[in-house]
């Protein structure tokens, strides 16, 4: 990466143009590009790049120093002249020259004046983009439709709205060499753990690397230690009503432009059980909710290496549920028919998301009569295999987070061949290992399986249950927050 | 002054914590047990077990056992916690509490069953009682842990 750093800002104001054309590609690309004035005998210079800024912004600014050349005394010196009289509230100088140039290609205005050693920094940047709309993922029947946008000026706007509170802070860095993306860390300054906050710092000061264009993912991988471990160790949101609680939680996130998804640490599993849905309804109607999708993922988890369990070896049944386990084995072995089915969803959903709009319904349709009705008529699968195959891939659709999903399906996957291959002590060891390795991680100095085990009963509790709103005296403790008490 | 009167307070506080998580750890070992008798995992419940070291004498109907057996193991639970909780309670990790799970095993099962006990049964019991074991000791290595660092 070339630092200017070496070198003074030119005074001369060819010297800046040359500079500008060799290293910027001023002339070369066709969105950067300059505009001369003359004010006062003084040529002054602007440099912008086309497309990242406001043009009617920059166009007033320029009306007003028209205008100084004519009206204003020229005996002051023309800095000061100028300095005055630029119309826009975003004002800096620096005779930085890295900083000039990353600025002037994010869309600030960089103003150079002839034998002035300073260079004036306007922000007229104006970033191409959609409104604030409800994210897919992250749907609720009632409440507020607004979510991020890939605009990090306007998705702070969108949490501040939120929590006017003096102490939240917004802190911004840029990450990547290439790329120089904008990273802004918000947090509630006497509720996050300042340890932790010290030590995201540093990580994130620490990363090396050439551009983020998969954002929020990279920046995540170089935080939590991932290794082989397939569980998320961080939450994503697009919500700002879901940031904002977790802000009052005491969570720290990481906002990263041109992405709408934020990032909330520290998390643990049980974070990613919870969805906006349940705030919105009456406290008993959400807590059956919530159990309800516990049930769910519990579904997903365990039902298909159970059942194969208790399908395979009668001597597990007791007398009242005889009627599990097909009647006729049929042509292909049952592990084979699990197999087959597994892999008929995971293809139904690559198909879902790449095709297009229009053709998704025919598609559908299609879908569901080849897997359901022929496939039984062929001889291929068991109704009851296809019965047991879609109760888990609905429990796994009703994960709130998507990447737990994923995880809890490999999961599953690592049941399925234990139990296929050793019968019961493989799925009850592998059980074993599964819920040992979830309690192992940690995520950023976090148990990851809190507060099931390390036990907490409050807190348990006031995950199983959803409270109503006036009773939650607490916040969690897990996040160390400085103040205890809400 | 304050100082010593915010240790006291903690302490008591982790003790109420204590024993909570040794009743609840009581109930998840009786759940999971009597699940797996259900459907014929092990070969022994929980309450024969418990009964065989009772004087013979008595008969008692299918739901007064079960009952006295869930008080009993919550009960002996909580006993186990606390035990644990005056010996052990700086040891956060979790290796550790699968062998002190390991060794709960031993007494309770093999020692006090000494019958044959087949593949099955020892896998399903020996991982519940490891389970049982990891939550005792993370949860009270982890309380211990918090309350130090407030």
């Amino acid at each position: 990466m070339t630092s200017y750093n070496k070198q003074p800002v030119f005074r001369n104001l060819d010297s800046v143009k040359r500079f500008m054309e060799e290293e910027v590609g001023v002339g070369k690309s066709f969105d950067a590009e300059y505009r001369e004035l003359i004010i006062h005998d003084t040529r002054v210079h602007m440099y912008y790049v086309n497309g990242l800024c406001e043009t009617q912004v920059i166009v007033e600014v320029l009306e007003l120093l028209i205008q100084t050349d004519e009206l204003e005394r020229s005996d002051i010196p023309i800095e000061d002249l100028i300095r005055n009289r630029i119309a826009h509230q975003q004002f800096e100088e620096s005779t930085d020259l890295d900083k000039i140039v990353t600025d002037m290609l994010s869309g600030l205005m960089a103003i150079f004046i002839e034998g002035y050693d300073k260079v004036m920094i306007i922000d007229v940047r104006s970033y191409p983009g959609r409104g604030p709309e409800e994210p897919d993922t992250e749907r609720v029947v009632r409440g507020s439709r607004d979510g991020y946008t890939e605009n990090i000026i306007e998705n702070t706007a969108l949490t501040r709205r939120r929590i006017r509170d003096h102490r939240l802070r917004n802190e911004m860095i840029q990450v990547g060499n290439r790329s120089k993306t904008d990273l802004c860390i918000t947090y509630i300054k006497d509720l996050a753990d300042p340890k932790l906050l010290q030590l995201v710092k540093d990580k994130l000061e620490a990363i090396d690397i050439e551009g983020l264009s998969m954002t929020d993912k990279t920046i995540e991988e170089f935080i939590v230690h991932q290794g082989f471990n397939p569980f998320p160790l961080v939450r994503y949101t697009e919500r700002p009503d879901v940031a904002s609680d977790h802000l009052f939680e005491g969570h720290i996130i990481l906002m990263i432009d041109t992405s709408p998804s934020m990032v909330i640490i520290p998390i643990s599993y049980f974070h990613h059980l919870q969805h906006a849905e349940e705030y919105r309804q009456a406290p008993a109607i959400g807590s059956f909710v919530r159990l309800v999708r516990f049930i769910g993922i519990f579904v997903s988890l365990f039902l298909l290496p159970f059942w194969y369990l208790l399908a395979t070896n009668d001597q597990f049944l007791p007398d009242m549920l005889h009627f599990i386990g097909p009647e006729d084995e049929g042509n292909v072995p049952l592990l084979v028919q699990i197999v087959l089915a597994d892999l008929g969803v995971e293809f139904l959903r690559m198909a879902a998301i790449h095709t297009p709009n229009p053709l998704s319904t025919a598609m559908g349709l299609i879908a569901a009569v080849l897997i359901g009705e022929i496939a039984i008529e062929v001889g291929l699968f068991t109704p009851e295999v296809i019965l047991y195959v879609s109760l888990c891939a609905i429990g796994t659709y009703a994960t709130p987070s998507y990447e737990l999903s994923v995880a809890n399906k490999m999961s599953r996957l690592f049941f399925m061949l234990s139990t296929a291959l050793f019968g019961l002590p493989g799925l009850v060891i592998s059980a074993t290992i599964y819920f040992i390795g979830l309690i192992n991680t940690h995520a950023l100095r976090v148990p990851y399986f809190w507060p099931l085990i390390p036990f907490n009963f409050k807190a348990l509790l006031q995950i199983l249950i959803r409270y109503k709103m006036p009773s939650e005296q607490t916040r969690p403790s897990i996040t160390s927050p400085k103040q205890r008490n809400r | 002054m304050s100082n010593l009167k915010l240790k006291k307070e903690s302490v008591r506080v982790l003790k109420l914590r204590m024993m909570i998580t040794g009743f609840v750890a009581g109930v998840f070992l009786y759940v999971t047990m009597s699940i797996s008798n259900f459907f014929y995992f092990v070969d022994a419940s929980l309450s024969s077990i418990f009964f065989e070291w009772f004087p013979k004498g008595y008969q008692f109907n299918n739901w007064t056992r079960e009952s006295l057996t869930f008080i009993s193991i919550c009960i002996v639970s909580i006993l186990i916690t606390y035990v644990y909780y005056l010996l052990f309670k700086k040891i956060y990790n979790v290796w550790f509490g699968m062998i002190f799970g390991v060794f709960m095993w031993l007494i309770i099962y093999v020692w006090l069953l000494a019958g044959d006990l087949s593949l099955n049964d020892v896998t399903t019991s020996g991982c519940i009682f490891i389970l049982y074991g990891i939550f005792i000791s993370c949860t009270i290595g982890y309380d211990f842990l918090d309350a130090d660092l407030t």
